[in-house]
């Protein structure tokens, strides 16, 4: 129990999924502009991400070890991802049409999201078990949507500040991240 | 819908030209990979050994074990010489890996941290400290000095636990079984001779009667308490030793450095979370010899708000420990107790049994 | 365009990485050295030419172009993953240690949307030949990118630049000259996200300048 919540502190924090690992930056600058999809685009991220880790390391475990086809894994999760996010699209748009239109090409842009095809690859690389798996693709999920959730919070107010004119946008965007990555990376140790 | 169907037999016969091309591919590195990696562990375990003086069996296992080489004799492969493990254990804030070198009978030969990628000084520390392991036998783990990166050492603690739990199946039926039987060790609570010879062991060799065997703090063979029996092989003392030191009954790092029954007092040392200073109570006892009338501590350690400080000038958890003791004549938990309290916990056990002793002991 | 154009518009007009802000994850995290910028750098352009190739190939003919549009996503996606896991397996057996230090960011050049970009948006409806020259142009125009980064944060982080391998520039002299020591902060994530900025704004002030002086011009 004790090793479960050091990992997902470990998931959630100190190698956190955007600021350390590096992983989702391309909606964590391009979706994160508003607080409203900045949620939106955190919580379908982490059905993808809990719905297609449980599915990946479950075909790589009891299919592809057992044919002895592990290089094959690469493929077939990705086409995994991207089944489900197509899946996750149409519900997206029967349940809340104007979340669909708010988030616009971003939902199936899910699918290169480097974030869920990362963690997936990452649970196999880690010798993860299912529950171990579980626990760490859902708190790496959890903070991806925290640090999308604070950093829009700081972009909407970046957008009233006086910011150098080469600065505006992507550039002070990234300069605020760097911030936010010497905090993150500051928490290691406490758990 | 004709569209829709060639449109998928388009995709699936893309589909299987790639996978036929990465089977191809596959076929041809694979090999070469399995090779690297082989070389790559040979290299780790020739940082020891050298590898050609050995038969080398090599075991991927699942678990904090991944790898486990049995250097086996060159002549006469049933004979496993040395059993290498690759071991690894969470530290403060990443995996340490350790190769830890296990002799044939079981004690300790080298070990390394091989990675590690904790915040740097405190790794730094782990890395090429001595732990103290060497020649230690590895189903005996009492005495392990670690450095003060605790939870870093903790790490390498249980490393060694890892391999201890696993030497049993690889060392399977290669130890040779002794026919005898320990039947258990117990505190030497009589007063002429608790100071020199503190433990007594029973054991049963063969089919005769069990016999009792005085041990020394080191649970080293001191003499037979009944001095007409013949005196054990050397292998059941080792054997002895080895099983003494890993009960909970006794413990080396508790017990009873001085007694006067003139002066009525008695001392008792114990050993808490400094390796190196034992807590020394002393005991002043009634007229009888059988209840405790005051104590002082001396050379204690004690905990400050949170932090593991040690200074002998104001021992506060000893000092309550002591005076529950005294009021409740029974110190059994104390909420959250780490190695001082347990410390003192065995002292006043020990302290329990020597006063029972004259009612056939607690 | 002419195919010069076409090659070196990957470099500068629509660098992939400055300009679009594509494949930004790996840009961020292997840049710790040179040698893992050329490495990725190598590994992109292989897979990207020969997606553009394979992929040109396949949509050139007009009824195979029509079967596919349909399922031409899973075709690319299948096209690309085949392609990245050659170069993984293929690294894994004689690239070990590039292939360690790229670790899980070699798998993940199949969700770089440069490739996938590049498929849809050009080599899908151009000639093979054509989708060569821009696949390599982009390809080596995110390698210059990532050289750069990493340039910025191996020289200032370790003061050395390891090139390939054992081919070391060791630089440390200029520190010790100015008798200052490497900023270790830029071998960390940290300094990644700041040279990345910084960089970014270095080109929006030229870009800046530059419309600035043609809207005088004009005038």
């Amino acid at each position: 129990m004790a090793e479960l919540i050091t990992l997902a502190f470990a998931a959630f924090v100190t190698e956190n999924v955007i600021l350390t690992q590096f992983l989702g930056i391309c909606p964590f600058l391009g979706v994160s502009k508003k607080r409203s999809s900045a949620l939106g685009m955190g919580l379908a991220v982490l059905f993808v991400i809990l719905l297609s880790s449980i599915v990946t390391w479950t075909m790589y475990q009891y299919v592809l070890v057992a044919l002895e086809l592990q290089y094959l894994r690469t493929i077939v999760f990705i086409l995994v991802i991207a089944a489900l996010v197509q899946m996750v699209e149409l519900i997206v748009k029967k349940v809340s049409p104007s979340l669909y239109k708010a988030l616009g090409i971003y939902l199936p842009l899910i699918t290169t999201n480097c974030a869920v095809l990362g963690v997936a690859i990452l649970n196999i690389d880690k010798n993860h078990t299912f529950i171990q798996m579980v626990v760490y693709s859902g708190f790496i999920a959890l903070g991806f949507m925290f640090v999308m959730y604070l950093f829009s919070m700081i972009r909407e107010k970046l957008d009233y500040s006086p910011v150098p004119k080469a600065f505006k946008g992507v550039p002070i965007a990234l300069i605020v991240a760097a911030i936010l990555a010497m905090i993150f990376a500051r928490f290691g140790g406490i758990v | 819908m004709k569209k829709g169907l060639i449109s998928g037999l388009v995709l699936l016969v893309i589909g299987l030209v790639c996978g036929a091309v990465l089977a191809g591919v596959n076929a041809f590195t694979r090999p070469v990979i399995l090779e690297n990696e082989l070389r790559a562990k040979l290299a780790i375990l020739s940082e020891f050994y050298n590898v050609d003086d050995y038969e080398v069996e090599l075991i991927e296992i699942q678990g904090p074990i991944d790898t486990v080489f049995l250097l086996r004799n060159k002549t006469n492969n049933t004979v496993i010489e040395k059993a290498v493990y690759s071991v690894r254990a969470r530290g403060y804030q990443s995996d340490i890996v350790m190769l830890i070198a296990v002799n044939s009978n079981l004690t300790i030969d080298q070990y390394k941290v091989v990675s590690q990628a904790e915040t740097t000084g405190i790794g730094d520390v782990i890395v090429g400290f001595d732990f103290g392991m060497s020649g230690q036998n590895v189903q005996n783990l009492d005495a392990f000095s670690g450095p003060t990166a605790r939870v870093s050492s903790d790490a390498v603690y249980q490393c060694f636990e890892f391999v201890r739990d696993r030497v049993a199946i690889d060392f399977a039926g290669s130890v040779p079984t002794l026919d005898y039987t320990f039947d258990g060790v117990v505190y030497n609570l009589d007063e002429a001779t608790l100071l020199t010879k503190p433990f007594i062991a029973t054991i049963t060799v063969g089919e005769n009667t069990p016999i009792e065997l005085y041990l020394a703090l080191d649970f080293s063979f001191v003499e037979l308490v009944n001095g007409t029996d013949p005196v054990p092989s050397n292998e059941i003392l080792a054997d002895v030793k080895l099983q003494a030191s890993q009960t909970t009954t006794v413990s080396r790092r508790t017990y009873i450095s001085a007694f006067d029954a003139v002066a009525k007092s008695l001392v008792v040392k114990t050993t808490g979370y400094n390796f190196d200073a034992a807590i020394t109570i002393t005991i002043t006892l009634n007229d009888s010899l059988d209840d405790v009338v005051s104590f002082s501590i001396t050379s204690a350690e004690s905990y400050s708000d949170g932090g593991y400080d040690t200074h002998g000038d104001a021992p506060g958890l000893e000092n309550y420990l002591m005076n529950r003791y005294i009021s409740d004549q029974s110190v059994d938990s104390v909420a959250g107790a780490t190695f001082s309290a347990n410390a003192m916990i065995r002292a006043t056990q020990l302290i329990e049994l020597f006063l029972n002793r004259e009612n056939g002991g607690a | 365009m002419n195919q010069k154009e076409n090659f070196l518009k990957g470099f500068i007009k629509e660098n992939p990485l400055f300009v679009t802000v594509l494949g930004t994850c790996p840009a961020l995290a292997i840049t710790t050295t040179v040698e893992n910028a050329l490495g990725m750098g190598i590994a992109v352009f292989f897979v990207l030419v020969l997606s553009n190739l394979i992929i040109s190939l396949l949509m050139v003919n007009p009824k195979m172009q029509e079967w596919i549009k349909p399922v031409r996503i899973p075709v690319f996606i299948v096209v690309i993953a085949t392609l990245v896991t050659v170069v993984e397996m293929v690294m894994h057996a004689f690239l070990t240690n590039l292939y360690e230090s790229l670790g899980v960011f070699i798998p993940l050049i199949v969700v770089n949307c440069i490739i996938l970009g590049r498929a849809e948006a050009f080599a899908s409806g151009n000639k093979p030949l054509d989708s060569i020259v821009d696949g390599a142009g982009m390809a080596l125009g995110y390698t210059f990118a990532l050289f750069l980064i990493s340039f910025f944060r191996e020289f200032l982080g370790n003061g050395s630049i390891t090139i390939w391998g054992e081919l070391k520039v060791n630089l440390i002299g200029l520190f010790d000259f100015l008798q200052i020591t490497p900023i270790d902060l830029f071998a960390k994530p940290v300094g990644a996200f700041l040279t990345f900025g910084f960089i970014l704004a270095v080109i929006a002030a030229i870009t800046n300048k530059k419309q600035e002086k043609a809207k005088a011009g004009v005038k």
